[in-house]
């Protein structure tokens, strides 16, 4: 046998080279790898990101949050890392009924709101109730211990079902049901975490089944990747500081995160790559449809979600859950139930209770309102009641004009006139003791 | 036989072809991620906003104030230190302030220290170098304050260098000690001195005549040199040759300590051509320098052979698919490791510290966040740049280390002055006392060596000289 050159075998060695140059690169573009890539090229979407999932999925309350959990978080807006904090810990109560510092307090109360009673301005400046919890100290001079029970975005229903058990084990004095305007009429919510080749999306519905069959729920702008970490945010911060923008947006955590969300919004909530080895023409398919904008056609026909979270009147409320018999429970369990509106910006500014926030018809609030009130013996109390002497409005929250996050004046000034509104409620229960 | 030989030459080929595929890939990576730098470099350089280009900056005369030291990473060049105030291309002003003292600390020592009765060496950063009204860090008010009380010389030596922290000062200490006999150690820190790196500082040249501040992960190397490019990071702080008495001829001098007003009221001064041409070099070497990025970039091992980067290419359309490809190892960093006990100098640094059998204290100072929120006086893990973990794991490890507790400074501030905390500190976004601060803090750390546990022995024995020296027969 005639041996073969080596120039001629480094000839055959070169061109298998360029075929597998070639049948690779055929291979990316046809795959839905190539369409993901286009997804975090082109995004201009803005969600929220976390190093480790700061709550767990409850199937009977929708999510219950991790106290032990200290994390890294920030904003990512159109692709590009905005900012970056580290939470310490959560305000969920970090220890037990049974606990000395709860049970040997002259007296216990439990909050249920939403974002507003659970965030710490700065991040570091006590809460609304950490605030509340000293007004009291100082005004009643008793042992006062708040266990905040507050979650983000859920509405006065899930807090009334989550404190008719929590109530129970934990005897609270008072129950402190938050109505917080822009939240309270949601129905009850459960989030579960879709991961995405080590990134997870939170997917939210209405229903628990959201944990076995993502597809019924929606993707909230929530992003959680472990590699997001302290020292990573600082690396981003930095090269963007000295402009070099584009390298930061090169980065493979940040583009993993903007994948993992675009990805999770058109609904598919799994890699578009559904096994590298599984190639088959439903790629082609898919790519020739998006391209040929049939996908978009297809999307906008498409019906939303009957899960998807959204606001329900008082009657459809009632018709799925009894709430007079939870807020009877309640009560019959010995505490006293104050159901306080804590307002928006614009309700302390103006004193009033604006339905205009609520995303309901006005004659929807005013169901929800008269519901409220037969429910309860007080009915609403009104932060905005106790309101006198309000500092400059700018002091309060971050922005006037539009980012009415608390301020830490702005948590000490609802805190005192939380406080204040409850005087009347702990005197009762004083006297009743 | 001949097929299976095919076979297998086949299946070699394509695994080579697969390898030369995935070599070739990351040469291309690594050229196409430089390119992105330097083009991007390029750009920062046009964009350079008018704001950055017109701020204020000053250039000194050599020697340049930072003197590198192996040991430790650097003091301050003694004397004083001779400055060009410019403004753009335009000069505003001469000045000269103290300089560094024979310590090679910032400030004019009060007192000689061999000749003081009582000596304490005080180590620190930034927050323990700003000043009161007067001029005076809590050092000074610390020396003052102890003499007043007992009539004694004390010296208190200020080793406050800035942007370090525990590992520097225990080097410091370490070296310092034998040499200067102590009577009391001080270590007094803010939350982020927990996770600072050690650093050296060096100059390296511009220009001909200009040269500027690096800061630097290791020592120089044996021949001088300086360390891999990702061992350092060129400062924007500029010493040049051409700050000369003649420029300063045709320019206001600044006062000692000019006012806020006096600062505003400086504008551009007309020079003679052969004056300004030499402003407008220093000009545009601050360009060039502003310019450029602090530090290495780019942090990819594209030798790696756990990773394929081609995969991650074709299955998730990006070869860099979930991991960072930003240095994190930059000097602004926090530690990566959560004990102290992992950095051998570190252990033989306390060792040699604890060995001495000088009574020593560890303080730590408040930032703003922790006035507003921890009156009890714990730190506030995770909220000074360090997470949370390592902070917690830095403080415990030192204290296992060391066998001292680290004290919260805030429990002994004056209950009046914790009303305001805002007015302790310089703003909400830089907790440096304030000089108000200063003196509050001072009050604290007296406060603290006269009933720690730790100095209660030294201290008492001071309370006992007073007694003795106010009941002259007992002393007889």
């Amino acid at each position: 046998m005639k041996a073969k050159s080596p120039r001629r075998r480094l000839i055959v060695l070169l061109l298998i080279c360029l075929v597998v140059v070639v049948s690779l690169e055929i291979y990316f573009r046809l795959s839905a790898a190539s369409e993901q890539r286009e997804l975090v090229e082109s995004s201009s979407a803005s969600f929220v990101f976390y190093g480790e999932a700061p709550f767990v999925f409850d199937r009977r309350h929708g999510f219950l949050p991790r106290p032990d959990t200290g994390y890294v978080t920030g904003l990512i807006v159109r692709g590009a890392l905005v900012n970056c904090m580290e939470i310490s810990s959560q305000q969920w109560p970090d220890y037990g009924p049974d606990d000395p510092s709860w049970q040997g307090a002259d007296l216990r109360i439990a909050v249920f709101g939403g974002a507003q009673a659970l965030l710490r301005p700065d991040n570091r400046a006590p809460s609304w109730p950490e605030h509340m919890e000293d007004a009291l100290e100082d005004r009643t001079g008793s042992r006062v211990t708040v266990a905040n029970f507050s979650r983000p975005h859920v509405g006065f229903v899930q807090n009334l079902l989550l404190a008719s058990e929590i109530s129970e084990e934990w005897q609270p004095h008072v129950i402190v049901l938050v109505l917080e305007t822009d939240l309270f009429a949601r129905m009850p919510v459960w989030r579960s975490l879709q991961w995405i080749h080590g990134t997870a999306v939170v997917v939210e519905a209405t229903t628990p089944d959201v944990a076995s069959d993502p597809v019924l729920g929606t993707v909230a702008p929530v992003v959680i990747a472990s590699a997001a970490t302290t020292q990573w945010c600082h690396s981003q911060m930095h090269v963007q500081s000295v402009g070099l923008d584009e390298l930061a947006r090169r980065d493979g955590v940040l583009r993993a995160m903007v994948g993992a969300y675009e990805v999770g919004r058109l609904g598919r909530h799994t890699s578009l790559v559904h096994g590298w080895m599984d190639f088959d023409t439903s790629f082609l398919v898919t790519y020739l449809m998006e391209n040929s904008g049939a996908q978009d056609a297809q999307q906008e026909d498409s019906e939303p979600s009957p899960y998807r979270p959204r606001n329900w009147t008082f009657e459809q409320a009632l018709s799925e859950v009894d709430l007079y018999l939870l807020m009877n429970a309640l009560i019959d369990g010995g505490s006293e139930i104050v159901v306080l509106h804590a307002p928006l910006f614009p309700e302390l500014d103006q004193g009033a209770f604006l339905p205009r926030y609520s995303g309901l018809d006005d004659p929807q609030f005013n169901s929800w309102i008269e519901g409220i009130r037969d429910l309860t013996d007080e009915g609403i109390v009104h932060l905005t009641r106790f309101s006198h002497d309000l500092p400059d409005p700018a002091t309060v929250v971050n922005n006037p004009d539009g980012d009415w996050q608390l301020t830490p004046t702005g948590a000490r000034l609802y805190g005192e006139l939380a406080a204040a509104a409850l005087i009347a409620t702990i005197d009762d229960e004083a006297s009743d003791q | 036989m001949r097929h299976f030989w095919n076979a297998l030459l086949l299946i070699g080929s394509l695994a080579l072809s697969l390898a030369v595929v995935e070599a070739g890939y990351r040469l291309y990576l690594k050229h196409d991620l430089e390119a992105l730098v330097e083009r991007q470099r390029t750009q920062a350089e046009r964009g350079l906003d008018d704001a950055t280009v017109d701020a204020r900056f000053s250039v000194y005369a050599p020697p340049a104030p930072w003197q590198y030291n192996e040991h430790y990473g650097y003091d301050y060049q003694q004397g004083q230190w001779r400055f060009v105030l410019l403004q753009g291309p335009n000069a505003l002003a001469c000045g000269q302030v103290t300089g560094g003292n024979e310590f090679g600390n910032v400030g004019v020592e009060q007192h000689d220290y061999w000749e003081s009765e009582i000596r304490i060496l005080f180590f620190g950063s930034s927050y323990t170098q700003v000043t009161d009204r007067d001029g005076r860090t809590a050092a000074d008010l610390l020396e003052s304050g102890l003499e007043e009380r007992f009539g004694l010389s004390f010296s208190v030596l200020n080793f406050s260098r800035d942007a370090t922290g525990l590992l520097t000062s225990f080097d410091m200490a370490r070296l310092l000690i034998p040499q200067l006999s102590p009577d009391l150690v001080i270590f007094a820190f803010n939350g982020s001195a927990l996770g600072y790196r050690r650093h050296w500082r060096t100059m390296v040249p511009v220009t001909d005549n200009i040269e500027r501040l690096v800061f630097m992960l290791e020592p120089l190397g044996a021949d001088g040199g300086l360390p891999p490019p990702e061992r350092y990071v060129p400062m924007p702080q500029m010493v040049s040759q051409l700050v000369t008495t003649e420029l300063c001829a045709h320019l206001p001098l600044l006062p000692d300590h000019p006012t806020q007003a006096e600062m505003e009221q400086l504008t551009a001064q007309r020079l003679p051509p052969e004056e300004q041409v030499v402003v407008e070099r220093l000009f545009s070497a601050r360009r060039q320098i502003l310019a450029e990025p602090q530090t290495p970039v780019i942090a990819v091992d594209f030798g790696r052979l756990d990773r394929s980067f081609v995969f991650h290419r074709i299955v998730n359309g990006d070869p860099y698919y979930a991991i960072s490809i930003l240095n994190p190892n930059t000097i602004y960093s926090s530690l990566d490791i959560q004990d102290y006990a992992a950095d051998p100098a570190m252990m033989e640094a306390v060792e040699a510290v604890l060995e001495s059998g000088i009574p020593f204290v560890l303080l730590h100072i408040p930032t703003l966040a922790e006035m507003r929120n921890s009156d009890a006086g714990e730190i506030l893990h995770g909220t000074h740049g360090i997470d949370q973990a390592t902070s917690e794991g830095l403080v415990a490890s030192m204290e296992r280390i060391t066998g001292q507790q680290m004290h919260h400074l805030y429990q002994w501030y004056d209950d009046d002055e914790k009303r305001d905390p805002l007015n302790l500190v310089n703003s909400e976004q830089d907790s440096h006392p304030s000089p108000r601060g200063t003196l509050v803090l001072y009050r604290a750390i007296l406060r603290a060596i006269s009933v720690l546990p730790e100095t209660q022995e030294w201290f008492n024995a001071l309370e006992n000289r007073l007694e003795v020296a106010d009941d002259p027969e007992e002393g007889l």
